[in-house]
């Protein structure tokens, strides 16, 4: 029971649309193969160089990413779109597809925000982060204080053996 | 829904209600009526809040003295994991949506039932399959990471059953997946004619609020811990640093999850003190688009502020900053509900019911519990409190000063609604006085010793500490008088309490304008609604009993 | 879901909490649509765990990428958007109340759904003979031709042939110098390929079994024009599972440029 006013019949879409977006997306999928195996990111350093006078590094350049992610939304896009019947669907349809798609976009946003300001305030040790040493993370088994000399014993839980010790041992 | 076929029973037991159409365990089990399955929820999270609570008496009991009481150390850390666990997922995240939430939104909105009967069985079912499967970590000795889960100690080192509580955990989390895409999908297709979105009742918009993070924020937490799970058993570092991995994504992760899951909790709350506090001042709610808007701005802000658990995980100095802000951002509408609900008692004629004491328990709790929250937010500030008992304060006066406070009230103000039967109104008051009292000689001293810097989680302390412990663990006890009594008076009401009758506290909501308790349908026919909400100046006696 | 599925025979009935035909079908559609939001983000956070570590380990999870049969997942690409047209086709023959149209599409769609299966599965067993799968037999060292099988070596072959082709091979020595080492971190790449094509394959498998009840409720006639939700809901399900492939196939298969 909601304001706004309902349809009598269902919209029916002609076949002739679901085999356009298919060869709409078989298009694109032989786009994204071809686009794959040009190195986008070297051509557009060239071009960026030679185009503003400074040096710029295909490192730094995601056109072959951003190519390949482009085509993949307009590939999801159409699907939604003709497929799932977005396109003649309710507005809320739309907002609940699309709020999915914004929560994931808060996810990344702030994740990325930390890892990519981790050098920041300049200053900050450059480079990647830096973890502790392999060894520093992996200690040795703690050593068993009741049998003296008996290092290896692993780590037991407090409580008494209940006789079913699989279920302790999952990290085995 | 089916409508059986009820046999004929000379006896003649009153109107036809949800509770006496069927007495059979199973029509009970099988029940697709929105109000029985409420009713399941109430029994199975009861059971589980009293598990839980008996964890965290083993805790409050080993903080006695300062060596500890409980033999082992171990022994302490699985009580307080499972004390957490089951609290945030087989309480207090269910707590209210589940129950008052089951029951009250079709008959809030005039609908016969939520929009997916099935799937809000089979949501109780996957609870109760959770539910097992966290009792079976328990009897086979428990789970001692904390309810956070940390990698890399949770995926590598913990000697206990972490993946059956992971996986336990992940089809809890299922279930509140589908109670939130029901509560959705009902409150924007199922509502009665007349019921626009302005007529809505505040409790409602509260729950809508509450469903978008269910469903938005649980499969993060969903996917991340079947990552946990996969590095457990495989042994591979996904969070690992020896492999590449990295334990603050998992925070990242976990987190984002997590800080709503709060909002989650005490979301719901502030739906029942919108309810309470209008009915018991007969009054109109002070901005109801403030309430209801400062609802979905807290679900929203809410999401943004995830990393403030994680200032000193070592997160970029920048993202602490961004984040700090965006911590206090949250704190507005949630200024603007306690200040609607203060207002709304202005000048209102105040009736000191059983449920009103909760909630004004609840709003000096939670502010409380809030401007806490604010200081913790605090970058700098953080850096100290961080991890001390001044955390566990915070987070109990939100949670239970907040969250319990604010289900205890709604069980009150509900149950004539959900029985038909009434309880004593002096052991009501009497129970909210003791809750009140005990809990802030609970937690308050925890404020203190943290502030002095004891850190939470440690099975011992140093001997200065004890006086606050002792003071904690006493008010613990009285706390837990607090919380049997409603259970023996409500349980003593259903033999001997009085009839109610359908409107007891002549509040306006569309629920109250139907029997006590509900028959199957909820409404005879479908109700057309034809007033604002809350219209206590216009009340015309609707359903009142005769003085 | 299982509303949806498991529903009534009878033809335009409408279940008792609903008013009629058009509410319960909005409340299906939009149940529907915020079931896969939470999917969204259920992948979503894999995704976004991914695309943390290929920050951290950019070099590795390209390493990653060349070691995946490119070939293989477009081909599979292709073959899910053809399952996605059989599926929305059905949708069609539903829409119209032809039952056995919905049969037609349907066991169309599991076939070419299978065939991507099979794909998937053969290409686990050349990643399992590579020395790949991660906490089973990942190894830092790539196993010399004689260990992988002639499925291996057959695909080796033409994969030379392709680079020279295209002129690759040289980027990709420059890429790697060592190419019979791989970076440790290759192990984390792989483990996100395996967990996110297991899910993925999971919700196919999972698809593919609802589709065998639409199939039988089919074949009793239980469609018509004015009550098909289960085979719609069905459908934006299964879209919605291309579609995570769509956006897994570029992230895992195709980043690779060094």
């Amino acid at each position: 029971m909601t304001e706004h006013p309902r349809e009598e019949h269902d919209h029916v879409v002609s076949p002739t649309i679901y085999i356009a977006v298919l060869l709409t997306l078989m298009a694109l999928l032989g786009l994204t193969l071809v686009a794959a195996f040009i190195d986008l990111d070297e051509h557009m350093a060239r071009i960026m160089t030679g185009w503003t006078g400074r040096p710029h590094a295909p490192e730094a350049m995601y056109w072959n990413m951003g190519v390949a992610l482009l085509i993949a939304i307009t590939k999801a896009g159409l699907i939604i779109l003709f497929f799932m019947h977005i396109k003649y669907g309710s507005r809320l349809a739309w907002a609940f597809a699309a709020a999915g798609f914004v929560w994931l976009g808060i996810l990344l946003t702030l994740t990325l925000a930390d890892y990519l300001s981790r050098n920041y305030p300049p200053g900050a040790p450059k480079g990647p982060p830096q973890y502790p040493t392999p060894n520093l993370m992996r200690p040795e088994p703690r050593p068993n204080p009741e049998v003296p000399g008996a290092s290896a014993a692993p780590i037991q839980p407090g409580l008494p053996d209940t006789g079913l010790s699989f279920w302790k041992n999952d990290n085995a | 829904m089916s409508i059986a076929a009820v046999p004929f029973s000379p006896d003649y037991a009153g109107p036809e209600t949800y509770l006496n159409s069927s007495h059979t365990i199973r029509s009970w089990l099988l029940t697709k009526d929105h109000k029985r399955i409420g009713i399941l929820y109430m029994l199975t999270i009861t059971f589980m809040f009293m598990i839980a609570a008996g964890a965290a008496a083993l805790v409050r009991i080993n903080l006695l003295t300062p060596k500890g009481i409980l033999p082992d150390p171990e022994m302490y850390n699985r009580a307080f994991t499972i004390h957490g666990v089951l609290m945030v997922w087989w309480f207090l995240v269910p707590s209210i949506p589940t129950v008052l939430g089951n029951f009250l939104i079709p008959l809030m909105i005039g609908a016969r039932d939520l929009a997916f009967p099935r799937i809000n069985l089979a949501s109780w079912y996957l609870f109760v399959t959770s539910a097992v499967l966290i009792l079976i970590v328990l009897l086979f000795g428990g789970v001692d990471t904390g309810w956070t889960f940390y990698t890399p100690y949770s995926s590598m080192f913990a000697n206990s059953h972490v993946t059956l509580t992971v996986v336990a955990i992940f089809i809890n989390g299922f279930s509140s997946i589908l109670t939130g895409l029901n509560f959705i999908v009902s409150i924007h297709t199922m509502r009665a004619p007349g019921m626009t979105w302005s007529r809505l009742p505040l409790f409602c918009w509260s729950m809508y609020a509450t469903s978008v993070i269910f469903v938005l924020a649980t499969p993060i937490l969903a996917i991340t811990l079947v990552l946990v799970a996969v590095e457990r058993l495989l042994r591979i570092g996904i969070f690992d640093p020896v492999l590449g991995g990295d334990p603050v994504l998992f925070q990242h992760l976990f987190w984002f999850y997590s800080h709503p899951v709060v909002y989650i909790q005490i979301l719901p709350t502030f739906g029942i003190a919108s309810e309470v506090v209008t009915c018991f001042s007969r009054k109109r709610p002070f901005g109801y688009w403030a309430i209801a808007f400062s609802s979905l701005a807290i679900a929203l802000i809410g999401f943004l502020v995830w990393a403030h658990h994680m200032f000193d995980a070592g997160i970029s100095p920048y993202s602490g900053l961004v984040f700090s802000i965006l911590s206090f951002a949250v704190a507005v509408p949630t200024a603007i509900k306690i200040f609607s609900w203060t207002f709304t008692m202005y000048k209102g004629s105040i009736a000191l019911e059983t449920p009103l004491l909760y909630i004004l328990g609840f709003m000096g709790l939670f502010t409380m519990g809030g401007l806490t929250g604010v200081m913790l937010a605090t970058l700098g500030l953080d850096m100290h409190m961080h991890d001390t008992y001044f955390v566990v304060a915070h987070f109990h006066y939100v949670m239970v000063g907040g969250a319990v406070m604010g289900y205890m009230a709604g069980i009150h103000f509900w149950w004539p609604k959900i029985t038909g039967k009434m309880y004593s109104e002096f052991w009501g008051k009497l129970a909210a006085g003791i809750t009140f009292i005990g809990f802030n000689l609970t937690f308050f001293p925890q404020y203190m010793m943290g502030y002095l810097g004891m850190p939470r989680r440690y099975h011992s302390y140093p001997p200065e500490f004890q006086v606050y412990h002792v003071l904690s663990t006493a008010g613990a006890s009285i706390l837990a008088v607090g919380y049997l009594l409603p259970l023996v008076y409500l349980l003593w009401s259903l033999k001997f309490g009085p009839e109610s009758g359908p409107n007891p506290f002549r509040a306006m909501g569309l629920e109250w304008q139907t029997p006590s308790p509900p028959p199957t349908e909820n409404f005879e026919e479908v109700p057309v609604i034809t007033q604002p909400p809350y219209a206590y100046d216009l009340q015309t006696a609707v359903g009142s009993p005769a003085a | 879901m299982s509303e949806h599925l498991v529903t009534e025979i009878a033809p335009s009935l409408v279940s008792p909490q609903f008013e009629d035909r058009k509410q319960q079908k909005e409340s299906a559609t939009l149940g529907m649509w915020v079931f896969l939001a939470t999917e969204v983000l259920f992948f979503g956070g894999l995704f976004a765990t991914y695309t943390i570590y290929r920050h951290l380990w950019p070099t590795a999870f390209r390493q990653g990428s060349l070691d995946l049969k490119w070939y293989l997942g477009g081909f599979n690409t292709g073959v899910l958007l053809l399952s996605s047209f059989c599926m929305a086709m059905a949708v069609h023959a539903a829409a119209t109340g032809s039952n056995p149209g919905i049969v037609r599409w349907l066991t169309l769609t599991i076939v070419v759904g299978g065939v991507f299966l099979v794909i998937k599965g053969t290409e686990y067993y050349i990643e399992y003979k590579e020395h790949l799968v991660p906490g089973l037999n990942f190894s830092t060292t790539k196993p010399d031709e004689s260990q992988v099988g002639p499925l291996v070596r057959g695909l080796d072959r033409f994969e030379e042939w392709f680079d020279r082709l295209t002129g690759q091979e040289e980027a990709i020595q420059r890429e790697a110098p060592w190419p019979e080492q791989r970076k440790p971190q290759e192990e984390l790449f792989m483990l996100f390929y395996f967990i996110m094509t297991c899910i993925h394959a999971t919700h196919m498998i999972i698809g593919i079994c609802v589709m065998l009840v639409l199939i039988a409720m089919a074949r009793r006639r239980a469609f018509s024009a004015k009550y098909h939700n289960p085979v719609e809901m069905f459908g934006l399900y299964w879209h919605f599972v291309d579609i995570v492939w769509v956006f897994l196939f570029p992230t895992l298969y195709l980043l690779r440029q060094p």
